[in-house]
């Protein structure tokens, strides 16, 4: 024992073995505690980026094609639900899931007599979830892209609804785009690539002339009341229109008999509306 | 602790450790750094093919409201700067600058007819959406979106990517030719960065026009732009490819100076019977 304890050979080396270990611990606790959350915000951001542009890709393909009007042409967009996250770890790894929905996001045209101009329906919904970053929900409804963060709703993508008034005759018309998206009720996550195929089964345009400033209703049934609060004042106050019940236009919101929120813009003194309903097919592969 | 002041092994031990740590040190930053220019140039190349893509679908998007004569359909393309970089594995980041450059300083294209010598105006067309990138690894390149022809500028060389949308349909004894063709308003901005920016274009002002030409008329189209060359090129190739032969029926004039905005370049269609014009004015906003 005594031969054992006084032994000094190969202390040096024991010590230097913890010093070395010691050393490759703090590195790695320092790359895992500051450098990979960095690398992973970076990741998620960039999901996040790539969604927002698959969005927007996916309306100007809709918008284009409704404007082209050839029945059977289809546009194709993709979409990336998530990331594998960076190398090794898989740091910065976020799903997402992607729904479409043919019954929500319906905005319907009419008078109040009850008479239907037209109705666009369907939205496609993406929500993600990130480690480092705050997660993400983006959604298009009848053209509009809302993207909602931290409770926060963003209008990044304006509907096509439009309201000239001619300054000689002071006319107003009513320009209304819009869509119907067809497609099997689909749910998706994960973190793959999807393409989705948008084809244009129909595009028609209506003029109806309106008769006796009938008011018109713009009735939009949304989970985001709030952006479309913002989209009818938009619309009003680039006309300079004033509200009231015997002024120019009235907003309202509420909640209808199913419990979904609605918000609806009735116009008043619209001389002429026009409204182009297209059908799309969205088709995943 | 007399034993361990001396023990040489030890010494040993320690420096080479140390030696071994700062051997991979170095080989794993050596390592990283030329992987961050490997995966850089790529990335660089990719998003060069991503505006390319961005600025067709927007000419694209033009044309199909200049075709369906729509003026009350806002459409949003976006494009993409540059790029992110990655300072992990020392990937620099590359940037753009998009300009829409209203008005005929950029780009003026018109149409007349030269009826014996008197000049007679039809239309013009002028403004155009330019982007040019920054890059770090590779070649930097810029695009010019104008009339709705795209075209590459890289190494001081100047390519057709398309041109506005044309057609020429023939008889047995003569051919019409059929152009669609649009400018570019709004307020001038220029934006740099690396981000996406959305940019929301509608046609506010449409004219359609058809007209036949008499004997001894003369179609005429007048550019000026900094593409010029590539407009001669163009034109050139599309009319050869319809098996018209030039100098009998057509003619393109080169200017003078390429680079003098005081001279223009002169495409003559000399024995067309009948044009068909749709011309669109597209404002062009960045969100």
């Amino acid at each position: 024992m005594r031969r054992v304890l006084s032994k000094s050979d190969g202390v040096t080396n024991v010590v230097s073995m913890i010093m070395i270990i010691g050393i490759i611990t703090s590195m790695m606790g320092m790359v895992f505690a500051t450098y990979m959350p960095a690398w992973g915000k970076d990741i998620e951001s960039r999901t996040e980026m790539d969604m927002m542009n698959s969005f927007y890709d996916l309306k100007s393909n809709l918008d284009t094609l409704a404007v082209g009007g050839d029945t059977g042409a289809s546009l194709t967009t993709s979409f990336r639900l998530g990331s594998e996250g960076g190398p090794l770890f898989g740091f910065g790894r976020s799903q997402g899931s992607l729904v479409f929905q043919r019954d929500k996001g319906s905005f319907l045209v009419s008078d109040l007599s009850g008479r239907s101009y037209g109705r666009g329906i369907g939205n496609i919904h993406y929500t993600s979830n990130h480690l480092y970053i705050n997660d993400g929900d983006l959604k298009m409804e009848n053209g509009a892209i809302i993207r909602r963060e931290v409770g926060a709703d963003i209008l990044k993508g304006p509907p096509n609804i439009i309201l000239r008034k001619d300054n000689n005759t002071g006319e107003a018309t009513l320009f209304v785009n819009l869509m119907v998206l067809e497609s099997t009720e689909t749910d998706l996550a994960g973190t793959q690539s999807y393409i989705i195929r948008a084809s244009l089964l129909s595009s028609d345009i209506s003029t109806y002339p309106v008769s006796g400033g009938s008011p018109i209703s713009c009735n939009m049934t949304t989970q985001t009341p709030s952006i479309w609060l913002s989209i009818y004042s938009n619309i009003t106050s680039a006309e300079g229109l004033v509200e009231g019940p015997a002024n120019d236009y009235e907003i309202a919101s509420g909640t209808d008999i199913a419990g979904n929120s609605f918000v609806d813009m009735t116009l008043h003194d619209i001389d002429e509306i026009k409204v182009r309903t297209s059908v799309f097919r969205l088709e995943l592969y | 602790m007399k034993g361990i002041g001396v023990d040489k092994k030890g010494d040993a031990v320690m420096v080479t450790a140390v030696l071994l740590l700062s051997v991979f040190l170095s080989v794993g930053s050596n390592l990283l750094l030329n992987y961050g220019e490997v995966v850089g140039t790529e990335e660089e190349v990719l998003h060069l093919t991503d505006v390319e893509d961005s600025l067709m679908k927007i000419r694209n998007s033009m044309l199909t409201q200049v075709k369906a004569g729509d003026t009350y359909t806002s459409i949003i393309n976006q494009v993409t700067l540059g790029t992110l970089g990655n300072p992990f594995i020392g990937q620099a980041r590359s940037s753009g600058t998009i300009d829409m450059i209203p008005g005929s300083s950029e780009f003026l294209f018109q149409i007349l007819i030269d009826d014996g010598g008197v000049e007679i105006p039809v239309n013009s067309v002028n403004g155009a959406i330019n982007y040019y990138c920054n890059n770090y690894y590779f070649n930097n390149r810029g695009y010019q979106l104008e009339g709705g022809g795209l075209f590459i500028q890289e190494n001081g060389q100047l390519i057709v990517n398309t041109l506005p949308l044309m057609d020429i349909s023939r008889t047995q004894s003569d051919w019409s030719f059929g152009l669609s063709i649009f400018g570019i308003s709004g307020d001038r901005f220029s934006i740099s960065g690396i981000e996406s920016i959305p940019l929301s274009q509608m046609m506010i002002s449409y004219q359609e026009s058809f007209q036949t030409l008499a004997a001894g008329q003369v179609l005429v189209f007048r550019i000026n732009s900094m593409s010029e060359r590539a407009w001669a090129t163009g034109f050139r190739s599309y009319l050869n490819e319809q098996d018209l032969v030039e100098n009998s029926d057509y003619s393109i004039t080169d200017p003078m100076d390429w680079s003098s905005s005081g001279d223009h370049l002169e495409v003559r269609l000399t024995t067309l019977s009948s044009f068909d014009l749709q011309i669109g004015e597209m404002e062009v906003e960045a969100l």
